[in-house]
């Protein structure tokens, strides 16, 4: 599997690290529930689905990348630094 | 000239004989034969014994498809198993034996099975091997073991190198056929970049194999034509001998045999080549694979495809009978008629399950008897084929035959097309599964594409080669149109005879018979997927290329459906076998991982070092020094140097992390769990990294050296991690804040200098001017001096308890520092220590270590709750705070001394109390770290135990079933020297 | 006491590694030792800003991307975002550097931390698609274009020559043995020459 990265281009997948699901935001303020979720619930769509990489062997960025979980296509990869704010 | 070698023609080069042996039996064929059509031009018939049954099997097809024809190819560490005699390229010297005989091939004393076969049925291991369980693995499994399977490994380690590579291209084409080359031609003149890969010595596919005519040209003269002019294209690569066996997401695997077709692997070359392709596209042509009918003594020796029948005759000038009768149900089959008239030697008889065949196919029979609307019932023979049982409107008789050509249609070849999930389609009008939902980027060509004819293949190539290239960017000039026949090719399909009074075999690798395929319907195995794992039929190696359509058809039968209703089962990668050592390339043994090492690493070999592995690096473990016999007396001497002394030992291993901006303080307080933003510039501090859920993850010192200068250190263990979490801090978590920060790791050869006389040792070193003296450099200070050519960093922190410091130069210095810390601590008499002396040193001190951080503890477990801040947020802050991982019944950490001097303990021991029977309810705990401390002259250890820090003073026992150990030992303080801390200071 | 040593040798990466392997002249390494070396990272918002600090000092437009630009005895690498490995055969490299970009970008030293390999030889290509897995084919690999990624498992950093001819690799000294692991096994067949500084 190829994976986009934005700096560096299309790289071999195994110069990346996974992480997993992009989509939960740690909690601002403490919160002991809100974060138990962050840290333990996670989704597990069937689809499109953001994730978090780590290029490792390559420019050291962290990506949210959109990788359809069926058949893994990646429509998107994009800096995580970039994001909005949660 | 051999006995059945034609007297012409063929594309063998008869001017290069090549001696090869078959079960020690000397024999020729010829440069450019392969393994099996040498075979069979020297008349051999018998070459293998099958699976289950152990029944004489014979050659069956000329191609990766094939069955039967497997052989151990190879002496020695070489032996490979179940090679196949069909691709296997001769060379001289070639070496290849018969597999699964005992103790000859023409007598095998386990064929007696056949007689047992009505037991020996479908599921009958499930059914017969389950009781007493007891048995299993006395008695049934290996019983088993010797009686079925297959070749013999060799049972020594792979001779041989492997290599792996990356390709890229605009197309891929995987198959040479005629389509193949039309493809790589059109979109090659192009200017897209093409490779073309294909499993055979020689491009051409089926042009190599049959007598037609291309533009004009023979066959093999046109393939020839092609292949010049697509190696004159600098933008086309031609892979031969690569079998191309999976699809993955964007990349196609392929394992090109460099080797293998040689007598001798010339010194440095590696055997095989593993190939990532990554196209933009991908056409498939790698043809279609004729289908045998099931019927009574289908497996006999002598009973081949006709297509295969054909290749030989037409490829190797190799005639596989003398009396050689055609079972057809399609067009193409009678073509096999043409070829054996043109050699010399016309067929016995054709028999075509259908009663009417058109006129221009009927001529292609010549003077041949003919039986229209017939079939064959049974082949008749054991080692070779004697005769045929045919019935039919003519009635039934027997004919006298040594071959039978069969022919029941065509399977195209789409297996690499379904191994991301895609399904092909089942086609009436074809007979067979053609392409259906395809991955995006992938286009199938010719007859793999279900369409059959040589003129359709070319068409195809050209269409889809011309359409790649202008995908790539590139403009095709004209979209040739290659000439060629559009030949018959119309299939009726029959799958199956009844009625025979002989084994019909569906799957002749596994021994798959058309009643096995009846019991698993009969029992409820009707699905398809049920049916394969009941039977095993298409589970062998050759992934059931010549037997799942017929086995589903024949399902389909049973069940009153259609095929489309039954399904298909699904392939998987690898299409091809795959050596292990290719898909491991260069990383075998040592080589697994790279290895690092430290900048003084070679000055600790020459100190007569022993390494180990820490993390990716090597590090010196000890010292030996002449006379001393075990590595605990080498230590011990270490230890004791340290303690009374001066010693040295490269650290150079632990991870370093520089950074830099405005928000260092504020980012360090939330990824440490204690408080740095007030760390003043010339200070260390120890720092606890935790896990967001609430573990520890990770421990080390972080310096400030300037206002923006500040060097983290991590575990050796952890340093890629640490990095790895610092920037998802950084970059997911906190992107504001305004933080640097880059591994440092290499640019910074360390030793700890360690012991009651290291201060003295710096200042041989550093020498009069600077100043090292308590005032300068107290301890958990840091500094930069200048030393030599170069500055160096100073940081006084003590893994040892003693005083200690470490100091970092750039690596190109490291072997220099190495040397120079020697000299200046001569008259010292500074001693190289190792890792063991390290982890003594830390265990006396109660100081953890990665056996301690080792993902299942709190900062409370370590004794080392109070770091936890309580003024800010961290990460991991909440999550350790949950009730359940403060409880004093956790196991926590202590110290633990025998009761009796002398005895060890052992890690990974656990702790019971005493008086309880030492089971899983009564388990408090277990040890850490162990060693033998010189300064207690006792062995302790390091110990979380439940209830540890209110326990001290109660003896335990100390309970190893794996190593039979059983002691009493007494917890203690895990700190067992200089516990106020003294030795620090000096 | 005076000091105790007076061999302050500093040694690279490859030191005592240069070797003939196979007997062709395919590919040839030669070790680019004593280079000075820094990794900028610009301050937060700052990448275009340390990246013009960067081009004035080499005379020659810096990007905030994966590209060489090379001016005077210094090459700037882009390596990450707002990141850039610049190489200098100065000694003041990393003092220059940073007065240049003060207020723009951290400046670490890591003049010691790679081991530098050029390449080149008729059979350079087919030597390194046995471990990279990038495509260099010029359709999609500029000569000024730079990648971070792996050999081997060695992580490396690559750039090659205006001409295409040399290949420069930087790895991390500690795998400089690994690395010609690698190397020699690759290069066997159509010889390598190593020549260590």
């Amino acid at each position: 599997m190829r994976i986009p990265c934005p700096y560096c281009g299309p790289r071999d997948s195994s110069e990346f690290a996974y992480h997993g699901d992009a989509a939960p935001r740690r909690p601002a303020v403490g919160n002991a529930a809100a974060m138990a979720d962050y840290v333990y619930l996670r989704a597990n769509p069937a689809g499109p689905m953001e994730e978090l990489w780590y290029h490792a062997q390559g420019c050291r960025s962290w990506l949210v990348v959109t990788r359809d979980t069926r058949d893994h296509a990646i429509s998107n990869a994009r800096l995580a630094a970039t994001r909005s704010p949660a | 000239m051999t006995s059945h070698r034609l007297a012409s023609g063929g594309l063998i080069d008869r001017a290069t004989p090549i001696g090869f042996s078959f079960d020690g039996r000397p024999l020729t064929g010829h440069a450019g034969d392969t393994l099996a059509s040498a075979l069979v031009a020297n008349g051999i018939r018998l070459v293998g014994r099958s699976f289950k049954y152990h029944r004489p099997r014979g050659i069956v097809s000329a191609g990766p498809e094939e069955p039967n024809a497997l052989v151990e190819k190879g002496r020695g560490p070489r032996r490979e198993p179940n090679t196949r005699a069909t691709t296997i390229e001769l060379h001289p010297g070639l070496d290849a034996a018969s597999q699964n005989r005992w103790p000859s091939l023409a007598f095998d004393i386990q064929a007696i099975a056949q007689f047992a076969a009505p037991i020996l049925g479908a599921g009958f291991y499930y059914k017969t091997f389950m009781w007493p369980a007891a048995l299993w693995e006395r008695l049934y499994e290996p019983a088993i073991r010797r009686a079925a399977g297959l070749g013999r490994l060799s049972g020594a380690a792979d001779p041989d190198a492997y290599e792996k590579a990356h390709a890229f291209c605009d197309l891929l084409v995987i198959g040479a056929g005629p389509a193949g080359l039309a493809a790589a031609l059109t979109a090659g003149r192009a200017g897209a970049r093409v490779i073309l890969v294909d499993q055979d010595f020689r491009l051409g596919g089926r042009l190599l194999c049959e007598r037609v005519e291309v533009d004009a040209m023979p066959g093999p003269v046109w393939a020839g034509e092609v292949e010049a002019e697509l190696k004159s294209l600098s933008n086309v690569r031609i892979l031969t001998r690569t079998s191309a066996f999976g699809l993955y997401d964007g990349e196609v695997g392929a394992v090109e045999r460099l080797t293998d077709h040689l007598p001798v692997t010339p010194a440095g070359e590696a055997r095989q080549r593993l190939w990532t392709l990554v196209p933009k596209r991908i056409l498939l042509a790698a043809g279609a694979i004729e289908r045998p009918i099931v019927f009574g003594g289908n497996d006999r020796p002598g009973v081949m495809l006709a297509s295969a029948m054909r290749t030989y005759v037409e490829r190797y000038a190799a005639l596989p009978g003398r009396q050689v009768a055609l079972f057809t149900t399609t067009d193409d089959g009678w073509q096999t008629a043409a070829s054996f008239a043109r050699a010399g030697s016309p067929l016995a008889a054709i028999i075509d399950a259908r009663r009417e065949v058109p006129e221009a196919v009927r001529a292609l029979a010549g003077d041949v008897p003919v039986f229209l609307g017939a079939r064959v019932l049974d082949a008749i023979g054991g080692q070779s084929l004697r005769a045929i049982d045919i019935v039919g409107d003519h009635g039934r008789r027997r004919l006298a035959v040594d071959g039978l050509a069969v022919s029941g249609g065509f399977n195209p070849d789409l297996a690499l097309t379904t191994h991301l999930g895609h399904k092909p389609v089942w086609s009436d009008e074809r007979a067979a599964f053609i392409p259906g939902d395809l991955p995006a980027n992938v286009a199938v060509a010719g007859a793999a594409a279900g369409r059959f004819t040589l003129a359709a293949a070319l068409a195809d190539g050209a269409r889809l080669g011309a359409e790649a290239a202008r995908e790539a960017g590139h403009t095709p000039a004209e979209t040739p149109a290659f000439r060629a026949g559009d030949e018959p090719c119309a299939v009726a399909p029959l799958f199956h005879v009844e009625g025979g009074r002989g084994k019909a075999f569906v799957d002749l690798q596994n021994d798959v018979t058309d009643s096995d395929v009846a019991l698993a319907a009969r029992e409820g195995f009707v699905s398809v997927e049920h049916l394969k794992r009941y039977t095993t039929l298409g589970m062998a190696t050759d992934q059931g290329r010549t037997s799942s359509v017929n086995g589903l058809a024949i399902l389909a039968a049973l069940t009153g459906r259609t095929i489309p209703e039954t399904g298909t089962t699904r392939a998987r990668p690898p299409h091809v076998p795959v050596a292990i050592g290719a898909l491991a390339g260069l990383h075998r043994g040592r080589d697994f991982k790279p290895t690092r090492l430290t900048p003084a690493h070679g000055w600790a070999k020459e100190q007569g070092a022993i390494f180990v592995e820490s993390g990716p690096w090597l590090r010196a473990q000890w010292f030996p020094k002449a006379g001393e016999t075990d590595w605990l007396q080498s230590v011990t001497r270490e230890v004791e140097a340290v303690r009374a002394g001066v010693g040295i030992c490269d650290v150079s291993t632990l991870g370093k992390i520089a950074l830099s901006g405005p928000d260092v303080g504020t980012f360090l307080d939330r990824v440490y769990a204690n408080t740095f933003s007030t760390l003043p510039v010339g200070k260390v501090r120890y720092g606890l990294m935790l896990r967001e859920d609430g573990f520890v993850m990770d421990d080390g010192t972080t310096a400030r050296l300037g206002p923006d200068e500040w060097v983290m250190s991590t575990t050796t263990a952890n340093a890629g991690k640490v990095m790895q979490h610092l920037a998802f801090c950084h970059q997911v978590l906190w992107p504001e804040l305004d933080v640097q920060m880059v591994s440092v790791t290499e640019q910074w050869a360390q030793f700890a200098v360690a012991g009651p006389r290291s201060r003295d040792l710096l200042e041989a070193l550093f020498g009069p001017e600077a100043d090292v003296s308590d005032a300068a450099l107290p301890y958990l200070g840091c500094t930069t001096l200048a030393l030599g050519p170069t500055r160096a960093r100073l940081f006084r922190i003590s893994f040892s308890g003693e005083r200690a410091y470490e100091i970092a130069v750039p690596a190109g210095y490291g072997d220099a520092l190495a040397r120079a810390l020697m000299a200046a601590g001569r008259d010292l008499g500074v001693t190289p220590y190792g890792t063991e002396a390290l982890a003594v040193m830390r265990i006396e001190k109660g100081h953890v270590a990665g056996a301690e951080l080792n993902g299942q503890t709190v900062a409370r477990d370590l004794g080392l709750g109070r770091m936890l801040s309580k003024k800010k947020d961290y990460v991991g802050r909440l999550m350790a705070e949950r009730a359940a991982l403060n409880e004093a019944s956790r196991p926590t950490l202590v110290g633990l001394k025998p009761t009796v001097a002398g005895v060890r303990l052992r890690s990974g021991a656990h702790v019971l109390p005493l008086g309880v029977p030492p089971t899983a309810e009564h388990d408090q705990g277990y040890v850490t770290s162990t060693a033998y401390s010189p300064t207690l002259g006792s062995w302790i250890a390091l110990a979380l135990v439940a209830n540890g820090p209110a326990r001290h003073g109660e003896e335990v026992r100390i309970h190893d079933p794996v190593r039979s150990g059983d002691v009493v030992a007494t917890i203690v303080s895990p700190v067992f020297v200089d516990p106020e801390g003294a030795r620090l200071h000096g | 006491m005076a000091d105790p040593v007076s061999d302050w040798t500093h040694r690279g990466g490859f030191a005592g590694l240069s070797r003939r392997i196979g007997s062709g002249e395919g590919l040839k390494a030669v070790e680019r030792a004593g280079l000075a070396a820094a990794t900028v990272i610009a301050r937060r918002g700052k990448a275009a800003d340390a990246a013009t600090a960067l081009g004035r000092m080499l005379g020659a437009p810096v990007v905030d991307g994966g590209k060489r630009t090379s001016g005077g005895d210094v090459t700037v690498l882009g390596t990450g975002p707002g990141t850039w490995l610049v190489f200098g055969d100065r000694p003041a490299l990393v003092a220059d550097l940073t007065a240049a970009l003060d207020g723009l970008a951290a400046v670490v030293d890591q003049s010691d931390a790679n081991a530098i390999l050029d390449l080149s030889g008729p059979r350079l290509v087919d030597v390194l698609e046995k471990g990279l897995r990038l495509d260099l084919h010029p359709a999609a690999f500029a000569a000024d274009d730079v990648a971070v990624t792996a050999i081997a498992h060695v992580g490396v950093t690559l750039w090659m020559s205006d001409d295409r001819a040399t290949v420069t690799l930087a790895i991390p000294r500690s795998l400089a043995g690994s690395l010609l692991h690698w190397l020699e096994a690759s290069a066997r067949p159509v010889g390598l020459t190593v020549e260590a500084d």
